[in-house]
């Protein structure tokens, strides 16, 4: 159903607890640190000082510096940018692909453009998502930023076409569906008016959520190698650089590791609040995969 | 039954067929890299280069070789990798046990997770309970990558429990290799464990709630015949397809974890093929774990029959 305006307020209310406060503190410091890296990052650039590497964490570097002596906490920062912008446009990539032919396959539902879309999106299930990220990113080159968020997107079309397309089908049934197509309306205006703004909510629960994925993805192509290249910082690349260091300095590894792991976190809160939020009635479900 | 089995077998294949040409479409118009170029490293070299084009037939139509390659697929054989100096197929078969081993306890492990915890949350309110739901959501956050080197740095570089890397095949004798496999194993069956014990909680939560376990209770069965009998036995239905698909996809999902571990796994020989876009390899390994991933669907649907004897297929 279209959301009720008072899903905000009952979201924020269900993060008004000391996890969800840690949560909301999470993501502001991400959020800072995604528009203005320089507000946050104690050190401005991230210039290297041989002379200091392998520091442990101290005052001076909360975080400790790595092998080239680059203050980690300024790396991790920067680091944020790269996976939320990414993050973001794999979002937006896997929405709106996946959205629109999940729209058109529901409101034709049955026809052969139906039967040609969801055979795609069968196959693309198929292929366990992370082996099809990492294949399309060889294919697109991880060179460039874009292919990486391309990738990411791809594994989560299917997803959202089946979400919209199971929504559309039963709402294209509806007595207000048949009302505006007996006022003359045209079929773009009933599937912008009428259709579209009842798949919002499920698009908006499934997006957050897909986030905490995709940041968990890339982290792990860029552990591989095979995502965010240089100079781009990237959490999962600090991880790919540090294993070798483990014995001798384990905060290399454990400081963007931590950072992975609360970002995911405080989405996947944000995330649960906003979806009891609209849909106040339903248990709590586990995530979907 | 038997004909339901053969009409899933059949829809099967123009499915993996079109995965193939996807694969294979993908593979050839790669603006990501010319193979060739991988191999040789200079460009100047270019009349070896157009040699070693033509002695891999990447000189002929792209359809041409498509069809080539396809016929030879099915009779199994997935050509010459570009880099090793091995048929695909051999190395698949090379590759493959470290993989299911890896996958198998995996999955034992994280079944015999799940199940208690996804039961006990949903049974018993308290804060064990909440400890054991917030323990999923911490396992549901963390990379399986950041959980082997988090164990590496505990049990490997501090403790000297278990080794680090190293995989030693079954017949060098058990012990030695399920100590090399544990902390993989650990690492990949987390993430796992928590999301099959939410999705047995809710499949719990959900089912209890239902008449005919009002029934059992009013015709005064014992609460654990009901929870067991009746409560487990439905709640299970959901979970038998959401475990089938992952385990499939934990075959593919093995990449990061073989990587920290250095186990000579189908994951590993996957992500250092991308890297080296060594072709070949690259299709048989996707080919082979699509053909996973469509044959255990086939698998779950037919075990549905098993679990739940209202369906019956026709």
């Amino acid at each position: 159903m279209v959301p009720h305006p008072f899903w905000v307020r009952r979201s924020a209310a269900l993060l008004a607890n000391p996890v969800g406060g840690v949560a909301l503190v999470v993501l502001f410091v991400l959020f800072l640190a995604m528009l203005a890296p320089r507000a946050v990052v104690p050190y401005g650039s991230l210039t290297i000082h041989p002379a200091d590497s392998f520091l442990p964490p101290s005052v001076a570097h909360p975080a400790g510096t790595d092998a080239l002596g680059r203050d980690v906490t300024s790396e991790l920062v920067y680091g944020a940018r790269t996976t939320l912008w990414v993050g973001a446009a794999a979002i937006l990539v896997a929405l709106t692909v996946g959205a629109s032919a999940g729209l058109v396959a529901g409101f034709w539902g049955g026809s052969a453009v139906d039967e040609l879309i969801m055979r795609l999106v069968d196959v693309v299930y198929v292929f366990p998502s992370i082996v099809l990220a990492l294949t399309v990113v060889a294919v697109l080159g991880p060179e460039r930023i874009g292919s990486v968020a391309v990738a990411l997107a791809l594994g989560m079309v299917p997803g959202y076409a089946r979400l919209v397309r199971s929504r559309v089908l039963s709402i294209r049934e509806e007595e207000f569906i048949a009302a505006a197509r007996g006022v003359g309306a045209t079929t773009m205006r009933i599937m912008r008016k009428h259709i579209v703004p009842h798949t919002v909510d499920v698009l908006l629960v499934r997006s957050v959520a897909g986030l905490s994925g995709i940041i968990l993805a890339e982290a792990t192509l860029s552990f591989l190698g095979l995502g965010v290249q240089p100079p781009n910082p990237s959490w999962g690349r600090m991880l790919r650089e540090s294993f070798r260091y483990l014995p001798s300095a384990p905060w290399l590894t454990l400081m963007p590791a931590l950072a992975i792991f609360l970002t995911v976190f405080a989405v996947g809160q944000v995330g649960e609040a906003i979806r009891a939020g609209l849909h106040p009635r339903t248990a709590t479900k586990g995530h979907q995969p | 039954m038997q004909r339901y089995v053969l009409g899933r077998i059949v829809i099967m294949i123009p499915t993996l067929l079109l995965a193939s040409t996807v694969i294979f479409a993908l593979m050839r118009t790669a603006v990501g890299g010319d193979p060739v170029l991988y191999i040789i490293d200079r460009e100047e070299a270019a009349g070896q280069a157009r040699l070693l084009r033509h002695e891999l037939h990447l000189d002929r139509p792209i359809g041409a070789q498509y069809l080539d390659w396809l016929s030879r697929i099915a009779i199994g054989d997935f050509g010459r990798s570009f880099r090793y100096p091995m048929e695909v197929r051999s190395v698949l078969i090379e590759r493959l046990p470290a993989t299911a081993e890896l996958a198998g306890l995996a999955t034992a492990l994280a079944l015999s997770i799940a199940i208690p915890i996804g039961i006990y949350t949903a049974t018993v309110p308290g804060g064990l309970a909440r400890f054991a739901a917030s323990s999923t959501t911490v396992a549901l956050c963390l990379p399986d990558f950041c959980l082997a080197m988090a164990l590496i740095y505990v049990f490997s570089i501090t403790l000297h429990w278990l080794p680090s890397s190293g995989y030693v095949p079954l017949h060098y004798g058990l012990l030695e290799n399920v100590s090399g496999m544990v902390l993989p194993a650990v690492s990949l069956a987390a993430w796992y464990a928590a999301v099959w014990a939410r999705y047995i909680r809710s499949a719990f939560l959900e089912v209890r709630g239902a008449d005919y376990v009002r029934v059992a209770r009013a015709k005064g069965l014992a609460e654990r015949a009901v929870t067991y009998g009746h409560v487990l036995r439905n709640a299970m239905l959901p979970t038998v397809t959401i475990v089938g698909q992952n385990v499939a996809g934990m075959f593919g999902g093995t990449v990061a974890v073989e990587t920290v571990f250095g186990n000579p796994g189908i994951g590993r020989l996957f992500s250092d093929a991308v890297l080296g876009r060594d072709y070949p390899v690259i299709q048989g390994v996707v080919l082979l774990l699509a053909f996973v991933v469509s044959v255990s669907s086939l698998v779950v649907d037919v075990c549905y029959g098993f679990v739940d004897p209202r369906i019956r297929y026709g």
